[in-house]
């Protein structure tokens, strides 16, 4: 079964499959009635979210709003930009062999809980989205999938009231730490640290469980380690000093880069596998590309468009690319906007495509 | 204007993330009164779109939670949209109920990218501002909930008699 097969079970799977309401059209316009008869007025003794830049905030809108309708329910706080840590070196030498791991990398473990799996075996397989408060990682061990998310602690009550829906927490401690477990089946749970310090830890047991006993096991095999041990037990290829350097040369070796392009920029992504940090590597040349177009076409320079045009029409020769498509969809993505740029998409359309905003 | 280009939408949306036709409506009417109270900085053009299905997310959100039902607008419509949905889930086949139970499983995030960008037909990019991240960690949950739903459902989904068991009905959601 492929991605597209999945795709369409879950197309055949619309529990709204009529998109019409011409045959409601009476109840559609009784309910407007009733919208603009309602008061505007009243509104605002609640915060407002001012108008600048309300379409990149409209998330922050919404929380803001959603908030003042109904004063009492939690909101979603908006998911800040990753911090970018220091790109120096620092030593951790827990009496082992002497590692020196990227600054970031340290960063990141510093502000996180620290959980590993304290049995033979587990590996983590995936690294990605986290430079401070937020990230994930998923440890394997034969088919068993073990996530193990972070999140701003601000966030826990959020969260927590979330997962109610489920069936109820149950009370539960991972290595000395206070957490409520929700039960989706008997192999699948969710286990919600209490928060330590900015961030908590969520632990999903994400497949190859064999029951409930399998599970009880796993949880119990949960250590807090020192950042020492934490960073040891991650991809050497993402903690290690050094290695984003490696990862940039592997990612641009193919790539052009546009005019005044900051490499630098990429030692700043943050804590990412290779997938991870090609996708965000390749995201930047993108929209450095992208930016250098708009500033051609301002400025009539067909030249520097064309180059613009060219570079990004040659998208499907990126051979980091070509190896990311094993393991998700980022490379199709790409694929697809390359061919809209070869296909003589307007650039500002391809703008939009892309959406190269900082708050994208 | 606003309301009527984006009614069907939001309908859609509503009534595939609640349980019950009369919350489908009343996330229909807050929605819209939201947008009401907000009609002098709403965001322009499609953004606007994105914009009520961010809020229409929130309410969902919350309404599950607070489990308060909001009597005072919309009575027609709870009314009519609930007959609809009775004929509509009248043939619900096993595969469909599977997919379903196993949409449920994901974590609410995930699941949203997913039935966004399949149900919805959203962009990674239109998705990152509904739910309000960056598109690049939504392409990262599709591809993870494509997965996941794939382990979930097996291979086997379609043949008779290899189908997992389900519940007779959507498990409740787990809200993030």
């Amino acid at each position: 079964m492929n991605d597209h097969d999945v795709d369409q079970m879950v197309r055949a799977a619309d529990p709204y499959p009529d998109h019409g309401t011409d045959d409601m059209s009476a109840a559609r316009e009784e309910l407007a009635d009733e919208i603009v008869r309602t008061p505007r007025t009243g509104w605002s003794a609640h915060p407002v979210v001012r108008p600048v830049q309300i379409a990149a905030l409209a998330v922050a809108a919404v929380a803001a709003l959603v908030m003042a309708l109904a004063p009492g329910m939690v909101g979603d706080a908006d998911p800040q930009p990753p911090r970018a840590a220091p790109a120096t070196s620092v030593v951790v030498d827990g009496g082992r062999d002497r590692i020196v791991f990227a600054a970031a990398a340290v960063d990141v473990a510093e502000k996180n809980p620290r959980l590993l799996i304290d049995e033979p075996g587990w590996q983590a397989v995936s690294v990605g989205g986290f430079a401070g408060d937020s990230g994930s990682i998923t440890f394997a061990k034969g088919e068993r999938r073990v996530e193990m998310d972070w999140y701003p602690a601000g966030l826990y009550k959020t969260y927590y009231d979330d997962r109610s829906d489920v069936g109820g927490h149950v009370p539960a401690t991972i290595d000395g730490t206070a957490a409520s477990m929700v039960r989706y089946s008997a192999s699948d749970v969710a286990v919600m640290l209490e928060p330590e310090g900015s961030t908590f830890v969520e632990i999903r047991t994400a497949r190859g469980f064999d029951g409930a006993d399998d599970v009880s096991r796993l949880l119990g095999a949960i250590r807090h380690v020192d950042v020492d041990t934490w960073l040891r037990a991650l991809p050497r290829q993402v903690v290690r000093f050094g290695a984003t350097e490696q990862a940039v040369d592997r990612v641009l070796a193919d790539i052009p880069t546009p005019p005044g392009f900051d490499v630098t920029q990429l030692d700043r992504l943050g804590v990412n596998d290779r997938y991870q940090f090609g996708a965000e590597a390749v995201n930047l040349v993108v929209c450095g590309w992208l930016d250098e177009w708009q500033r051609a076409d301002r400025a009539g320079d067909e030249t520097a468009a064309a180059s613009a045009r060219k570079a990004l029409g040659g998208i499907r020769g990126w051979k980091v690319l070509t190896d990311m498509a094993r393991e998700g969809d980022y490379s199709d993505d790409m694929w697809a906007f390359s061919d809209k740029v070869n296909a003589g998409e307007s650039l500002e359309h391809l703008v939009a495509f892309r959406s190269c905003s900082a708050d994208d | 204007m606003l309301y009527a280009e984006h009614f069907d939408a939001m309908l859609a949306y509503a009534t595939r993330r609640v349980d019950q036709p009369h919350d489908a409506a009343d996330v229909v009417a807050d929605v819209f009164l939201v947008a009401w109270r907000r009609v002098d900085t709403l965001p322009a053009g499609d953004d606007a779109r994105l914009w009520l299905y961010g809020v229409a997310r929130k309410i969902v959100f919350n309404q599950r939670r607070s489990r308060q039902r909001r009597d005072r607008l919309g009575v027609r419509l709870r009314s009519e949209l609930a007959d609809r949905v009775e004929r509509d889930t009248a043939d619900e086949s096993l595969q469909r109920l599977t997919v379903q139970a196993a949409l449920a499983c994901l974590g609410e995030v995930d699941r949203e990218v997913l039935t966004l960008t399949i149900w919805e037909e959203l962009e990674p990019r239109e998705i990152a501002a509904v739910i309000g991240t960056n598109a690049q960690a939504v392409r990262t949950r599709l591809s993870r909930a494509r997965a996941r739903l794939r382990d979930s459902i097996g291979n086997d989904l379609g043949r008779a008699g290899h189908v997992r068991a389900v519940r007779p009905g959507l498990i409740p959601e787990e809200g993030r």
